[in-house]
């Protein structure tokens, strides 16, 4: 058996599927291939698979991760083929290697992100001069004050074709997430927005391994 | 993705209805293509990709090079509100052009309360509601499917129905498109009109006697008098897709699905699909189980489902699941059939099915005296019903569902009184067999209203008024005492609506159109549903809905279907509802001939 680390790309119409849909193509991907994969040997045997923290419905990404344990003795350069092959477009793989980390290292994701608003850069450089940035953030049972500005203050806001471009570096860890939309819930009158996911970041922001 | 639509999928529920791009789904390249096709289901994308017909006839036409065929659903409320908002006119989930942007636009009919979607659905692509009102600057618009086979209700809004299996005639239809393109439409459909199963409903005028009943029926242009139903003769050699769209989110039916078999030996006197899918012909099960197996290999699906009317009436089941599970247990896959009878159902099927998953037992006596059920031929016996019962109890089955209908022909209060009858017995067996568990039983009771439909031998019978149907129910109701019996009914008026579309005239198009335009859409969705802007469509219109529901129908009226030829005489179905009315059965087709028609003729039946 050997540990498998995919790393993949959802773009396009995938950028809508939810996590739970993304979960259900994978089994029926890896039964299309005819990969053999390591079942959970409980009462209810599931196919086992990892999966990095999900991207919100609606985010792009050129970074999500899937840990498999496969069966098969298979170069992992057949594997990726063997995927791609099989893959509704949208869905592309771009490696596979032996984990690292495990997937609970992951601290941050950056993101990239572009919006059109009628608020101009220098409003948003000015939000940086306050304080504390507070946002409402919905946890499963209740709301909660959150300071955003921790996240905020170091974003470089960049003017380009109308649109308003910038990064930014947010926790995505099981001890604190913090969606990209919390963070534009800041900025007024936001008409149209791109968002895509880069990388994930262990705790010491080098890139997850 | 076209940007403007990429803009309001985020703000809908479910973007992944309208965003297309699943594993299977068929883009093509424009400059190829000599006919665009556009599949339209009038029904949300979760119901319409469930749908087998669909799937099949969508690989059909694009394993042709030259025509690409794309899907459309009816876009829900929140969506159908942003796309009009926005100016995005209603799109396939393929390219996202348009619907005006197409050749052809067709519609599948699977039932009557789908009609205003697709006037919706028209409208949303901004295309004009009636065949008169466009000319060749706007798409053909096509339709099929059972309810196509009473037509008149559809006809002022359908260019052209085609009649029967879609593998047989569909292609030889869009290759004369395609031959006749830059030909005024009206010559193309004089052409078309001349092709097996395909009916030109601009081409025919209806005179009307005093009392409302159709007096003649006048075909202009030499169309013919009578249309024929299409159907496939050999079912082996008959085109079955090797792969298919596998959807991201869940959909109603989630599986891979194999036909047993088209038709039905049964008979039941009010099942429409019972007679108009006849001749009943059969796949072997070497070719069933290719087709099973490639399907599951190329989706990735884990569940297949065995579909066809009553299944176990398919003569080489064991043979097929053996077969079948001989790959399919160790690569996981499990098995389901959804349709049993009661009569047929047996420990060796049960277990073979079992093995795999558990699963729910549904069986529908119907109804609830032997009587009743020897008039409506549905040949069960109480006996059976109860063995059948017993043998899934033994199984370990705590619970079990029983479908009835209420306001059947000739009915009376013993019959509704019997539902309850039956079900005690029921509850009763359970009491006194041994099972492994010690848990209390549930019998659960699902009651539909009878809605008469047309080539059934119940097709001249006044629907009940909702009134009485009410009545029916309250008694019931009333009668059962016992906690272990749940009865599940809907006081819904939706079967009024389905009665008189489906065995309604032209005259309704323009009832259709009045409530589409006061704002009644997906009108089988309980939650969309408004009698009353309908019964105001009827009072506008000056139609009567009493005329078309519940007014007795004499045998010698002109009906409106009358004129599409199924195969099956109107002689036997009126044999069969004098015999309803002695409470006499008619033996299953395997067992002996009835001379229901089929016997001779083009599509003779080869039982």
């Amino acid at each position: 058996m050997q540990a498998i680390r995919l790393t993949f790309k959802k773009l396009d119409s995938l950028k809508y599927i939810s996590h739970l849909d993304l979960n259900r193509l994978f089994m029926r991907m890896i039964k299309r291939c005819h990969l053999h994969i390591w079942y959970t040997q409980g009462y209810n045997p599931h196919a086992h698979i990892v999966f990095s923290p999900p991207v919100s419905v609606g985010v792009s990404s050129l970074c999500e991760i899937a840990d498999i344990k496969l069966l098969d003795d298979l170069e992992k350069n057949d594997i990726l083929t063997a995927l791609n092959s099989v893959s509704p477009s949208g869905i592309l793989f771009v490696s596979a290697k032996e984990p690292v980390n495990k997937i609970n290292k992951i601290a941050y994701a950056k993101y990239n992100i572009s919006i059109k608003t009628t608020t101009t850069v220098k409003e948003l450089e000015n939000l940086k001069k306050s304080d504390r940035i507070i946002v409402v953030k919905k946890t499963k049972t209740k709301e909660i004050d959150f300071d955003i500005k921790p996240y905020y203050k170091d974003i470089e806001f960049k003017e380009k074709d109308g649109f308003i471009d910038f990064e930014v570096i947010l926790p995505s860890s099981n001890d604190l997430t913090v969606k990209v939309d919390l963070l534009l819930s800041v900025i007024k009158d936001i008409t149209d927005v791109k968002i895509q996911r880069e990388e994930f970041l262990d705790e010491n922001f080098d890139t997850f391994i | 993705m076209k940007k403007e639509i990429e803009e309001i999928l985020l703000k809908v529920q479910k973007p992944t209805r309208y965003c297309g791009g699943e594993f299977g789904s068929v883009i093509k390249d424009l400059k190829n293509i000599d006919l665009r096709f556009a599949f339209c289901f009038p029904d949300t994308y979760e119901v319409g990709m469930s749908h087998l017909g669909m799937r099949i006839l969508y690989e059909l036409t694009n394993r042709e090079e030259n025509m690409w065929c794309e899907r459309c659903f009816a876009p829900l409320p929140d969506m159908e509100k942003l796309l009009r908002e926005n100016n995005i006119p209603l799109f396939t989930l393929e390219s996202e052009d348009g619907l005006g942007e197409f050749d052809m636009v067709g519609f599948t009919l699977q039932y009557e309360l789908s009609y205003t979607n697709i006037l919706n659905m028209l409208n949303l692509a901004n295309i004009p509601l009636k065949s008169c009102d466009r000319d060749e600057q706007y798409p053909l618009i096509i339709a099929g499917g059972p309810c196509a086979l009473n037509p008149e209700p559809l006809a002022d809004f359908i260019d052209l129905f085609i009649f029967g299996e879609g593998e047989e005639i569909n292609i030889e239809l869009y290759k004369l498109y395609i031959a006749c393109k830059g030909m005024p439409r009206l010559e193309f459909l004089k052409k078309a009109s001349k092709l097996k199963g395909i009916y030109v409903p601009s081409f025919y005028e209806i005179k009307y006697n005093d009392d409302g009943t159709i007096n003649k029926r006048i075909s202009l242009y030499d169309a013919p008098k009578t249309i024929k139903k299409v159907v496939v003769e050999d079912l082996d050699s008959m085109f079955y897709p090797s792969k298919t769209i596998v959807p991201f989110g869940e959909i109603v039916h989630d599986r891979v699905m194999i036909e047993l078999f088209r038709g039905c030996i049964r008979g039941c006197r009010f099942c429409q699909a019972g007679f108009i899918y006849r001749p009943v012909r059969e796949k072997s099960p070497d070719t069933l189980n290719a087709q099973a197996k490639s399907l599951c290999e190329t989706t990735g699906y884990d569940e297949l489902s065995l579909s066809s009317l009553s299944s176990s009436d398919y003569t080489g089941m064991s043979e097929l699941l053996d077969k079948l599970t001989q790959w399919s247990v160790p690569q996981k896959v499990n098995l389901s059939l959804p349709s049993l009878r009661v009569d047929k159902f047996s420990k060796e099927l049960m277990t073979k099915i079992q093995s795999l998953k558990k699963s729910n037992f549904t069986f529908a006596p119907e109804a609830g005296t032997q009587r009743l059920r020897d008039v409506i031929n549905k040949n069960v016996t109480e006996e059976e019903l109860i063995n059948t019962c017993k043998v899934a109890f033994e199984g370990g089955n705590s619970s079990i569902k029983l479908y009835f209908m209420m306001g059947l022909p000739y009915e009376t209060i013993e019959d509704i009184k019997g539902i309850n009858t039956l079900c005690e017995n029921v509850v009763h067996i359970y009491n006194i067999t041994k099972t492994a568990k010690n848990r209390a039983v549930t019998v659960s009771i699902s009651t539909a209203c009878f809605v008469p439909k047309p080539f059934t031998p119940f097709q001249w019978f006044p629907q009940n008024k909702y009134s009485e149907l009410i009545k029916k129910q309250e008694i019931l109701k009333e009668e059962i005492t016992s906690r272990k019996i749940k009865f599940n009914y809907h006081d819904s008026k939706t079967c009024v609506l389905e009665a008189v579309f489906a065995r309604g005239d032209r005259r309704l198009c323009k009832v259709l159109e009045t409530a589409y335009k006061s704002g009644c859409i997906f009108d089988g969705w309980s939650e969309h549903f408004n009698f009353s802007k309908w019964e105001q469509a009827f009072l506008d219109c000056g139609v009567s809905i009493d005329f078309y529901a519940n007014r007795e129908r004499s045998y010698d009226e002109v009906l409106p279907w009358d004129f599409v030829d199924i195969g099956i005489s109107k002689k036997f179905l009126i044999s069969e509802n004098e015999k309803a009315k002695q409470a006499i059965v008619t033996p299953n087709c395997r067992e002996k001939c009835s001379g229901c028609g089929l016997s001779e003729g083009d599509n003779k039946c080869k039982l």
